[in-house]
């Protein structure tokens, strides 16, 4: 939001998502964050902790499947052809 | 260690139980893939029928069955079921002897059942894939006879898989048993009528077998035929015609022409066994064995009984191959149908010496082995072949014992100059042989028999070493080639496809070859190789059998979970992926975990061996608990006092080994497994470790059980690493336990890494360290330089270095003191490691005993002659 007199305060509104998930996958968002260009990080705050992360709403559905394939990585499947 | 529930997180329905903390709360794993809604439903449903009756058509899921055996007792699984196998529970088809046919999924539904089906134990498909309900009334006899003509896949509790075969039916063919009685056998003790296409296979596949003979003749060898079709197929082949030598001096009739061969019978006894005690006391046979209670069975499954190939005796026709380009027409033979059958008439052959060698009497041998025996020497000759039989189950007493019945010359080769020693020592054990007709070819000893026959033992490396060697060994391999061996015996034989190892094979001039392994599993597709290299597959122990009757100890195997802390999982990802080896196996989570199993399992009085592949994690975890380790830097000496103590001494309860220790340490004592890293997915390292603890002492205690731990850093490449490791053992009948929380262990005193600020150092000085020390490899493991090198790992840049040899360059970021090397005393002061304790006690409890009638020295003096003794003892090191 701006005001017609200029940007002033520099104010401006996103709404967020408060993700809550184990300190793994916090982290991995993290990762994945940091990765990630300018507009294009979904972070919006980190907090202190090691389960809870804000991140953007638009980004949410994104963020489900970068994080699924991440941990698809370590899991070993018998025999990919049958 | 808290954890929330992530929202798309796969791993989140393991819940841990926490009513049940005996056991830790073990949930039943799953394993990954489509078998996740079955198996799933049997954990947490318990009775709610997986494998209910009441759906025509119910998919069977061995992976969901075989983790389900408690439900499954409940439901006697002899309704209706059709077989329709998705798939799930396959392996990879490599690894296994070509010759076998397709994958292994089974699809009968659109077969009529027999009307007694709930008798008959067997799914047999049209491409040789036998499934057998190992709970069925006929299963045990099936088994027997499956055994005899096909190839085990997986075997667990209830549902047993084999694999029909061109080698194993060929196998099945020289103890005897027809095509026909194969077939009959078979289609008897089927649920459904045979497929007419196995049934011509079998037919095909059996046809060839036998009729051409591949023989070594006065150090040459020869193709023999008694069919002259087939010696103009043999001929006309290019490959096989090139191969071929001729001789023109000497082209009589041996060499190209007829001769008469009588077929042998099975009229020796294999020593040590019931049969051959009967026949030295001069007592007749018992009429018939024990079979007959079997009526439907018996008469075809007693091995070693029918033994006649009604041959008569014919002509043979034979040429001359190039003893160096073996391997070439063994394939070839293979490859154009015509398999070249190694048999060793060894009663017959007169050129060769004989070795006076006999397995004293008070050696008895085990029916498994001696099972595995009958097989080889099935029809009275040696057949060249592999042995597979578990760590810990004797196999070098079947080696042994085959050399004795042989009794020809004979070589050994195996892995380590340690092995080297122990067959040594064995032989002399268990046989009569006398210790100046045995010998062995090391580094450090090179002698040779002087008598006309005798044994030989060497490692692998020695005979493949290539480039120049040393006068006498140069000789002494001389007098090997030069040499014809009666019988080359192949330790540890799933290293022998390696390229090095090959020539070692194909070099000397062998009548009979075994091989020996309880892991007969390559990750490399090598593993086939071993068919024309050696031989197939003669035998194969099933595990759990042998752990039932108590001849390896029952193993309770477990996967701990272990959650990356926040600050090293961060690490993790941002680093590649060599140092995160490093990574996982520090993370402070898994230390303490393996603190509290190690607390644990010592309180229950069990001897514990922690395993690590990465010598830095060992060195760290080591100094860190408080316990002694062994790697390949550690000094001989040093190694054998940390051995005794962990044997003798009730006080020391862990070790912690590097690769070093995978084999050939023998540790009877040790009683609980704990692994903290490994080598990538290698299902035969987890097999290997997991038969140092098979051979416990113990294990015939009451309700004994040993333990088998292996720790895993969650979310990170040891999950999928860990799950292919288990393939092996899975098949062999063992189910993994998943741990997902120690219970207790936040409430354990003094845990180590217990706040985050000292996790934070730790990661620190994880990064801090070289590239070096994220290496698996255990440099004494290598190969081509069998000395090992004193290295010491990681980055701790001991004070002995510097002097002398000039270590590789090695990057790394540290404060300033650390080049003045001040940051380093401190590191010892604090940590000692328990290694340097020991020898300093073994070395006053010696200076007590010799100076006991001294006068009591000045505790002055007495340091200044240790620190006289350490600044001398460096001079020698440096030197």
């Amino acid at each position: 939001m701006s005001s017609a007199y200029g940007d002033t305060y520099n104010v401006k509104v996103t709404s967020g998502v408060l993700v809550t998930c184990d300190s793994a996958a916090k982290q991995i968002l993290l990762h994945l964050d940091s990765m990630r260009e300018g507009p294009y990080k979904f972070i919006i705050r980190d907090f202190n902790d090691d389960t809870h992360v804000l991140v953007k709403r638009e980004y949410v559905e994104d963020i489900k499947e970068l994080l699924q394939n991440e941990l698809e990585k370590n899991t070993y499947i018998q025999d990919p052809n049958l | 260690m808290s954890r929330s529930p992530s929202p798309v997180s796969s791993l989140d329905f393991f819940e841990s139980d926490p009513s049940d903390e005996e056991e830790y709360a073990p949930v039943r794993r799953r394993v990954p893939g489509k078998a996740a809604g079955g198996s799933k439903k049997v954990a947490n449903g318990g009775g709610g029928g997986a494998a209910g009756g009441s759906k025509g058509k119910v998919k069977i899921n061995l992976t969901a069955l075989r983790r389900a055996r408690d439900v499954e007792v409940a439901h006697p699984a002899d309704g209706p079921i059709e077989e329709e196998d998705d798939g799930v529970g396959d392996e990879d088809d490599e690894g296994y002897f070509d010759g076998m046919i397709g994958k292994r999924a089974i699809d009968l539904s659109n077969q009529q059942l027999k009307a007694d089906h709930g008798l008959r134990p067997l799914w047999v498909d049209d491409r040789g894939n036998i499934i057998v309900e190992a709970f069925a009334p006929f299963a045990k006899q099936a088994q027997d006879f499956l055994v005899a003509i096909a190839e085990p896949v997986s075997r667990p509790s209830l549902i047993h898989e084999y694999r029909i075969t061109k080698p194993s039916l060929h196998s099945a063919m020289s103890i005897g048993l027809e095509t026909k009685v194969i077939i009959e056998v078979l289609s008897r003790l089927s649920k459904t009528p045979l497929n007419h296409r196995l049934i011509a296979r079998i037919e095909e596949w059996t046809a060839s077998f036998g009729k051409v003979r591949l023989v070594l003749k006065d150090n040459r060898y020869f193709l023999e035929t008694s069919v002259p079709e087939f010696l103009q197929t043999l001929m006309q082949d290019e490959v096989i015609r090139n191969c071929r030598v001729t001789r023109e001096k000497e082209a009589g009739p041996t060499v190209f022409g007829a001769e008469q061969v009588a077929r042998p019978r099975r009229d020796y006894a294999i020593p040590g066994t019931e049969e051959a005690r009967r026949a030295e006391r001069g007592e007749a046979e018992p009429i018939h064995p024990t079979r007959e209670n079997d009526a439907v069975l018996g008469a075809v499954i007693g091995i070693g009984e029918a033994d006649e190939m009604d041959d008569e005796d014919e002509a043979v026709h034979s040429f001359e191959v190039a003893g160096e380009r073996m391997e070439d027409v063994r394939r070839r033979c293979k490859d154009i149908d015509l398999p070249a059958l190694e048999e060793y008439d060894f009663r017959n052959d007169t050129v060769n010496p004989n070795l006076d060698i006999q397995l004293k009497p008070m050696t008895v041998i085990r029916p498994y082995q001696e099972m595995s025996l009958a097989k080889m020497f099935g029809n009275g000759r040696a057949r060249s072949g592999v042995i597979v039989l578990p760590c810990g189950a004797g196999k070098t007493l079947v080696g042994i014992t085959a050399a004795c019945t042989i009794k020809k010359s004979a070589l050994v080769l195996c892995t380590s100059a340690v092995s080297v020693a122990q067959w040594k020592q064995q032989f002399l054990h268990f046989s009569n042989i006398s210790e100046r007709q045995i010998c062995a070819f090391t580094q450090g000893e090179k002698e040779m028999f002087t008598t006309p026959a005798g044994i030989v033992i060497s490692t692998y490396s020695m005979i493949a070493k290539t480039g120049k060697r040393a006068h006498d060994a140069e000789k002494m391999m001389q007098f090997l080639r030069s040499r014809e061996w009666g019988f080359l015996l192949l330790d540890e034989v799933h290293v022998a496809p390696a390229d090095m190892f090959r020539k070692c094979i194909n070099n000397f001039k062998v009548h009979a070859k075994l091989g020996l392994t309880a892991t007969l599993v390559r990750e490399d597709d090598r593993i086939g190789d071993l068919g024309y290299l050696i031989g197939p597959k003669l035998y194969e122990a099933n595990w759990m059998d042998l752990a039932k009757n108590g001849h390896i100890a029952t193993v309770q195997c477990a996967e701990v979970w272990c959650p990356m802390t926040p600050q090293f999982y961060r690490e993790y990802l941002r680093n590649p992926s060599r140092k995160r080896i490093l990574l996982h196996a520090m993370n402070p989570n898994k230390i303490q975990a393996a603190q509290f199993l190690i607390n644990y399992h010592e309180s229950r009085g069990d001897k514990v061996i922690v395993f690590s592949d990465n010598v830095f994690a060992l060195e760290a975890y080591a100094k860190k608990l408080g316990k002694s380790f062994i790697h390949g830097g550690t000094p001989e000496g040093e190694r054998l006092r940390i051995l005794s103590r962990f044997q003798h001494d009730p006080s020391m309860n862990t070790i912690f080994l590097s690769k070093v220790g995978d084999t050939s340490i023998d540790l009877p004592e040790a009683t609980c497994l704990i692994q903290i890293s490994s080598h990538f997915g290698s299902r035969r390292q987890e097999a290997q470790r997991l038969g140092r603890i098979l051979r416990a002492k113990r294990r015939n205690d009451e309700g004994f059980n040993a333990f088998f731990y292996s720790l895993v850093s969650k979310d990170t490449q040891e999950m999928y690493y860990s799950s292919k490791r288990q393939g092996f053992l899975i098949d062999q009948g063992y189910a993994f336990k998943v741990i997902t929380e120690l219970h207790g262990l936040e409430s354990m005193p003094n845990l180590v890494f217990p706040t985050v600020a000292q996790q934070i150092s730790l990661l620190e000085e994880v990064l801090n360290t070289g590239d070096a020390a994220s290496e698996t490899a255990d440099h004494y493991m290598r190969l081509n330089n069998g000395k090992h090198m004193k290295r010491v790992a990681g980055a701790q840049p001991s004070l002995s270095t510097g002097a002398g040899s000039i270590p590789a360059v090695q990057r790394f970021t540290a404060p300033l003191e650390h080049l003045s090397g001040g940051q380093n005393l401190s590191y010892r002061e604090q940590n000692k490691s328990i290694n340097k304790e020991l020898s300093r006690e073994e070395r006053q409890n010696k200076k007590g005993k010799s100076g006991q009638g001294g006068k009591e020295q000045h505790p002055l003096f007495k340091k200044r002659k240790l620190e006289m003794e350490a600044v001398r003892k460096e001079r020698g090191n440096g030197a």
